[in-house]
């Protein structure tokens, strides 16, 4: 017994140990949080004084130079007790209190006594409100440690790495006898009020996209005649008025898209689906010539492949997870990263001419993108959970519109139902559309290819599960072998991580963005070990928080 | 308590594992100078204490038609000596915010400087060859900049960011130049 319990030591030391080699982002350097202009945090504060001690949970906006200051007494989340209002530069005289009940109306007006609102506003970002401020930084740190300003002496104990920013999450204030704790637990810094960016109009939301298909939306996407699909390019305003459309079918910017109660939140909540099925979603994506001559001409996938999967899954994974104002911040930084990626097919690849112009911000190819992931998952998740009905996959492609419309594909040049959503994907398999080019293949080994003795074996397991539950069509355009070797390693492969998936505590076996979007709705700070699952992958510790 | 052994054992390795490749391989962001640095290169020694530019109204227009989109936030700090100011911006080239030092003495562009680097591709405009071009350049007549600036092939959007805010300087030194050359502002 004694041993047993010494092994269990050894290993919660060896994990402790393995984890606390995980470090954030390499060389991550904030960006400057003045440049915020809505944004909000969360936490809790305590307020020592004359008057005693006083604790609320509270959110502070800041949004074009206006702020907010909501109130709670006893729960971080739901409707606020009282709110103080003000604008940047007009001083407390102007700010403006209204509370559901006396006691509330009391502990507002104590915080806005005790508190100067408007200079909090700087503060919470770290930053000195006014030109007299004295700013302390030490030399290895990116961020203030400490802030003597208008009498206030502020001190920085901890920072939180939001986005690109690094705002605090425990400050300490001073000014004679008043002495103030913050200790905030999230914070959204951009898209609270508007879905795009402030120089974007969405034009007529009632009025019919552009890019609506004349007649069935899945001939649209794959011409009965073999030909290329006609391109439908997304401009600013399409893309915005996708936007504005899912915004306004939101009901708690708190819970996000989903949330859950939703299809997508139980899908991609066990890791093994997701993880089993990459390589599988991968491959059907670049056996569309467009996404190599893509990936070939504008991506670092080929020699850094680790920080695309980085970039490309938090994206992912925020707009699943986030709340609306992290999903909209992911929506609008995709749309930018896919702005550039445009160019000519370099070759003669299937139905597609040489010469004919690709981009990444298209209706056909950005819609084949979408149906890779989400058929990928409801086949992985039906091989190693559970089989979905037909209720549950209708109900899971209706929510991946709102996905695809986060990308400025209107509902109406989507398949309107999970049957001709598959009816489209096998219509795909079998077009000239797709078409494994040599560079796709040259892709697939480079991508296949170990760059660390960490990754052979999970390269391994990748190649084996893809070979084997891929298309036979792909798997056949990408060489891949698939004989007896092949089929036997899949079943053990997939029953192990069926098993694995099965054994393990949902703890573990959980996604941990999905620990912390859960957190999120509770106002909660993730925990310890999920944090650091997600700085191990992902390079910050917070995505949905 | 067996099973859970072998669980913690196998996360640990995991843990270790990913976690050195994900270093080893990402792709860092490149800090060449920090605030401190850059401004001590403009001003020398004696690190003046930094002022705020708050945007009226006419210069947050003024700042959107050169950024091409509004100027993200209500003020900008800036360091003053004489006539000499040193301004850190960030701006996105492509998808993430490139920080760009801006030095102005007189009515020209000291030096451009690329503090922190943090998209993928276009990191050449940090390199001298490409920051020297901004060197004595002016603002014209109707406020845009004196010289047109070489490109670099595959860092257009990087090269377009780093020419935006350095017009946007030029246009907020004068301004803060003027406001100072007025008694009691």
């Amino acid at each position: 017994m004694n041993m047993i319990k010494l092994g269990a030591l050894s290993s919660v030391l060896m994990t402790l140990a393995g984890c606390s080699t995980m470090g954030g982002a390499p060389d991550f350097v904030p960006s400057d949080p003045e440049a915020m202009t809505e944004w909000q945090v969360e936490g809790s504060v305590k307020l020592k004084n004359d008057d005693g001690r006083k604790e609320a949970f509270i959110t502070y906006k800041q949004i074009n130079g206006e702020y907010e200051l909501e109130v709670r007494q006893d729960r971080p989340i739901g409707e606020p007790v009282a709110v103080v209002k003000g604008k940047e530069g007009e001083g407390a005289a102007a700010e403006q209190i209204t509370a559901k009940n006396p006691q509330a109306e009391k502990l507002a007006k104590s915080l806005q006594a005790s508190l100067p609102l408007n200079n909090m506003a700087y503060w919470l970002r770290a930053l000195p409100a006014t030109e007299n401020a004295k700013v302390t930084k030490k030399e290895d740190e990116l961020a203030a440690s400490a802030i003597s300003d208008d009498g206030w002496k502020i001190k920085y104990d901890n920072y939180m790495q939001i986005d690109r920013y690094l705002l605090p999450d425990q400050i300490e204030m001073e000014k004679g006898d008043t002495e103030v704790e913050i200790e905030l637990v999230r914070a959204d810094t951009a898209f609270i009020t508007s879905p795009c960016p402030v120089n974007y109009t969405p034009g007529d939301l009632s009025a019919e996209s552009v890019n609506t298909p004349a007649g069935n939306p899945v001939d649209a996407l794959v011409p009965r005649d073999g030909s290329a699909p006609l391109p439908r390019w997304i401009n600013d305003e399409e893309f915005c008025k996708q936007l504005y459309k899912v915004h306004g079918r939101i009901p708690d910017p708190r819970v996000g898209l989903y949330g859950p109660d939703s299809m997508f939140w139980k899908l991609s909540a066990p890791l093994a689906p997701g993880g089993m099925g990459a390589g599988r979603a991968l491959l059907l994506q670049t056996a569309h010539p467009w996404v190599t001559a893509g990936i070939d001409e504008h991506s670092i996938v080929r020699y850094d492949p680790m920080e695309r999967f980085r970039r490309t899954f938090s994206n992912i994974s925020t707009m699943v997870y986030g709340s609306m104002p992290q999903v909209l911040n992911a929506a609008n930084k995709v749309r930018a990263s896919h702005k550039e990626i445009k160019g000519k097919i370099p070759y003669r690849a299937g139905a597609f001419h040489k010469d004919s112009a690709y981009g990444a911000n298209e209706v056909n190819a950005m819609v084949w993108v979408h149906a890779t992931l989400w058929e990928t998952l409801v086949y992985m998740y039906e091989e190693l959970e559970e089989p979905l009905t037909q209720a549950e996959k209708d109900r899971f492609y209706e929510e991946t519109k709102l996905f695809a419309m986060l990308f400025g594909i209107p509902e109406s040049a989507l398949p309107r139902n999970w049957n001709e959503f598959m009816a489209y994907n096998e219509a795909m398999w079998y077009s000239s559309q797709l078409t494994v080019t040599d560079n796709a293949r040259k892709l697939k080994e480079d991508l296949f290819t170990p760059r660390s003795i960490w990754l052979v074996f999970p390269l391994w397991i990748q190649e084996v599960v893809t070979a084997s539950n891929i298309p036979a069509p792909i798997r056949e355009g990408y060489q891949m072998d698939y004989g007896l070797w092949e089929r036997f390693n899949n079943a053990w492969l997939m029953g192990s991580a069926e098993f694995t998936s099965w054994i393990l505590p949902d703890y573990l076996g959980v996604n941990p963005v999905d620990h912390e979007a859960h957190a999120r709705l509770e106002g909660k700070r993730n925990d310890y070990f999920h944090r650091k699952q997600i700085e191990a992958v992902m390079g910050t510790d917070r995505l949905v928080n | 308590m067996v099973r859970k052994a072998v669980l913690l054992l196998v996360l640990a390795g995991w843990c270790a594992g990913i976690s050195l490749v994900v270093q080893a391989m990402g792709i860092p962001q490149i800090q060449y100078l920090t605030q401190e640095q850059f401004v001590q290169q403009t001003f020398g020694s004696t690190q003046p204490q930094w002022k705020m530019l708050i945007l009226d109204a006419a210069l947050k227009q003024k700042a959107a038609e050169i950024l091409l989109h509004p100027y993200p936030g209500m003020r900008v700090r800036y360091w003053i000596a004489g006539q000499r100011t040193a301004w850190i911006i960030d701006e996105i080239g492509k998808e993430m915010p490139i920080t760009i030092g801006v030095a102005v003495d007189g009515d020209s562009i000291q030096q451009v400087k690329i503090l922190v680097y943090r998209e993928e591709r276009g990191g050449e405009v940090h390199q001298d060859f490409f920051t020297r071009q901004f060197e004595s350049v002016t603002l014209t007549g109707d406020e845009r900049l004196s010289r047109s600036i070489d490109g670099i092939t595959g860092a257009t959007l990087s090269v377009h960011a780093v020419s935006r805010v350095a017009n946007l300087v030029l246009v907020m030194h004068r301004q803060v130049l003027a406001k100072a050359a007025v008694p009691g502002m």
